[in-house]
């Protein structure tokens, strides 16, 4: 502990001398150096699009008139300029952002990653996940999106995971209908923050929501379609919905499914069902309240019967600029089969935070009661305790994040974590 | 030589206030001010569908909430590059955020799929003008003195610009 209080003390004091070389004022100032370059290169670009077009209209600008020449043709370029972007001539452009964050974890509950690690904890410097996302625009209604992950785990070996790979066509606000791999609509945590740690207040996910091969207990992922779209005549309400159905997860560590994703092969031909409903009331911005219902089933590796999984969520969050609150609660149920015995698994977790300037202080309390004889879950017991912690924004792009966790395990002695975090986008 | 009293080049109470009162003008910018003082417009197509939205729908739209005009046609948000007057406008009384805030909520948008990208940007008003003619469902802000003739400015909570109580400037 004496340790962890140290390394507290150093970096509290190293955070003032970040801030005092990196002031944000410089790194602005380059970002518009860098953005006046593009403008002006883009332009050139749009200057030269407009010569070789014919006026459609004496009224219309020469780019108005040029573009009215090609309805069929998109507009001049995708002119975001957040991210990086390649394209070829009359193809679909390819957009794509980097996520990463690199770590100093000191405790036996440091890491964010993975529960239990498997391995004796000490103290060490750690690679985060590496994160590729990509997104490109298909047509006006139809769009990809993919996001890969390099990372390593407590072998130190780094593997590759395709996370997510979505195809999404939008014909309307009312429906959007996506293939591929996505995060399933449990509660809030699990959409709203995905692989980028830089995204998130905290260092890492709630531990209900660990993914499913770093010692996850919930289907965070599904392989399937997914739709969703907004409720009409919800009107001030602002009701989505969200209908998913997927492959489900396999126990981790099986021996034909060893990821818990079923991505290729299933065991089972009864595929998962979730939906969800939520609101986005207009006259509360940045209140989000919602819940979910999974229907679904898992093979436990030991018994090889079918059981089913139920996942029931409930959720409200506040989240603008300034204030975030976040509170979720999550009731995991697996059943024999036949009507036979249910385990039953309350989780859930509450998350506060205030931004003063480019300082966020947070803190965060969570729970998992897992039966001890849950045959279907890669973790049974108690997993509860508080987080508290520091996140500077000292770049637009880039955050330092302090947390303290502290758990209490069933009949173990509690364990503390001290956790560095330095997650940014690029 | 000078030859006349003091008083040929003495300055009355009156000059010295004005000259003053220019100083800190200049200082605090105020010739600028001046000339960027007009009210901002929400200008679209003839043909789109709205003539008139709460300042609430307006933030629907640009918070990326209201994706469709219409049952088919799509909304297409174009914002003007860093530093331009109505670009501050925008995200100070419509966004309620910062330039950093702006850019991480809209990559944290994309990531999250809820949306497929981000606004255009736009580098002038001329520029913004041109595509909202081009671009059906698109929308636009631009200074109302800009504004051309052949396109829509929306009234927002019924007003429109240079009425009193606009909020847009």
């Amino acid at each position: 502990m004496h340790r962890i209080y140290k390394n507290i003390a150093v970096l509290l004091l190293m955070t003032p001398l970040l801030r005092a070389q990196s002031p944000d004022d410089h790194q602005l100032i380059l970002q518009l150096a860098e953005e006046v370059r593009e403008l002006r290169a883009e332009v050139s670009r749009l200057k030269g699009e407009a010569v070789t077009a014919q006026p459609a209209s004496p009224t219309q600008t020469p780019l108005a008139a040029a573009l009215v020449q090609q309805p069929s043709v998109p507009p001049p370029a995708d002119m975001d300029s957040h991210d990086h972007m390649m394209a070829v001539p009359d193809g679909p452009e390819l957009h794509f952002r980097g996520f990463f964050d690199v770590d100093f974890d000191d405790g036996a509950v440091a890491q964010n990653l993975q529960y239990p690690l498997g391995v004796p904890a000490h103290s060490s410097f750690r690679s985060g996940e590496f994160d590729l996302f990509m997104s490109s625009q298909l047509s006006e209604r139809l769009s990809f999106l993919a996001e890969t992950v390099f990372s390593s785990d407590q072998t130190n070996n780094f593997e590759v995971d395709l996370e997510r790979f979505q195809l999404t066509y939008q014909p309307s606000q009312y429906f959007q209908v996506s293939a591929g791999r996505f995060h399933t609509a449990i509660g809030y945590y699990n959409t709203a923050y995905h692989h980028g740690l830089w995204f998130s207040t905290a260092t890492g996910r709630p531990f209900m929501d660990y993914f499913e091969d770093a010692g996850g207990v919930l289907p965070v992922h599904e392989v399937g379609v997914t739709t969703t779209g907004r409720v009409p005549g919800s009107g001030k309400l602002n009701l989505h919905w969200v209908a998913e159905m997927g492959n489900g997860s396999a126990e981790f560590g099986s021996a034909n499914f060893g990821d818990g994703v079923q991505n290729f092969a299933s065991d089972r031909n009864k595929k998962d069902v979730n939906l969800a409903l939520y609101a986005r009331p207009q006259r509360f911005p940045g209140l989000q309240a919602g819940g979910s219902w999974l229907r679904g089933g898992i093979v436990p590796v030991a018994t090889g019967i079918h059981m089913s999984q139920n996942v029931a969520s409930a959720y409200v969050v506040y989240v603008n600029g300034k204030w975030e609150f976040l509170n979720e609660a999550v009731l995991l149920q697996h059943q024999l089969p036949d009507g036979g015995r249910s385990y039953n698994s309350p989780m859930g977790y509450t998350q506060f935070s205030r931004a003063f300037g480019i300082y966020r202080p947070y803190f965060r309390f969570q729970e998992a009661n897992i039966p001890d004889n849950d045959p279907a879950s890669p973790f049974v017991g108690r997993y509860e305790g508080p987080s508290a912690g520091l996140r500077i924004d000292f770049f637009t792009y880039a955050a330092l994040k302090l947390q303290y966790n502290r758990v209490y395990l069933r009949n173990q002695p509690e364990q503390n974590g001290f956790e560095t975090q330095m997650a940014f986008t690029f | 030589m000078f030859t006349g009293t003091t008083a040929d080049f003495r300055i009355s109470p009156m000059t010295l206030r004005a000259l003053i009162a220019a100083v800190f003008l200049l200082m605090a910018g105020g010739a600028p001010t001046i000339a960027m003082a007009g009210d901002i417009a929400v200008v679209v197509r003839p043909d789109t569908p709205a003539d008139n939205l709460s300042l609430r729908e307006v933030r629907d739209l640009m918070l990326g909430e209201k994706q469709f005009w219409n049952s088919s046609l799509r909304v297409t948000l174009l914002i003007r590059a860093p530093a331009a007057r109505e670009r501050d406008v925008v995200l100070k009384v419509i966004y309620h955020m910062t330039e950093a805030q702006f850019r991480q909520y809209w990559i944290s948008k994309v990531f999250r799929a809820e949306i497929t990208a981000g606004p255009k940007i736009v580098y002038s008003n001329q520029m913004a003008t041109g595509l909202v003619a081009a671009l059906p469902g698109s929308v636009s802000f631009v200074d109302a003195d800009e504004a051309p003739k052949g396109l829509k400015i929306l009234r927002i909570d019924g007003k429109l610009p240079g009425d009193a109580g606009y909020p847009l400037k």
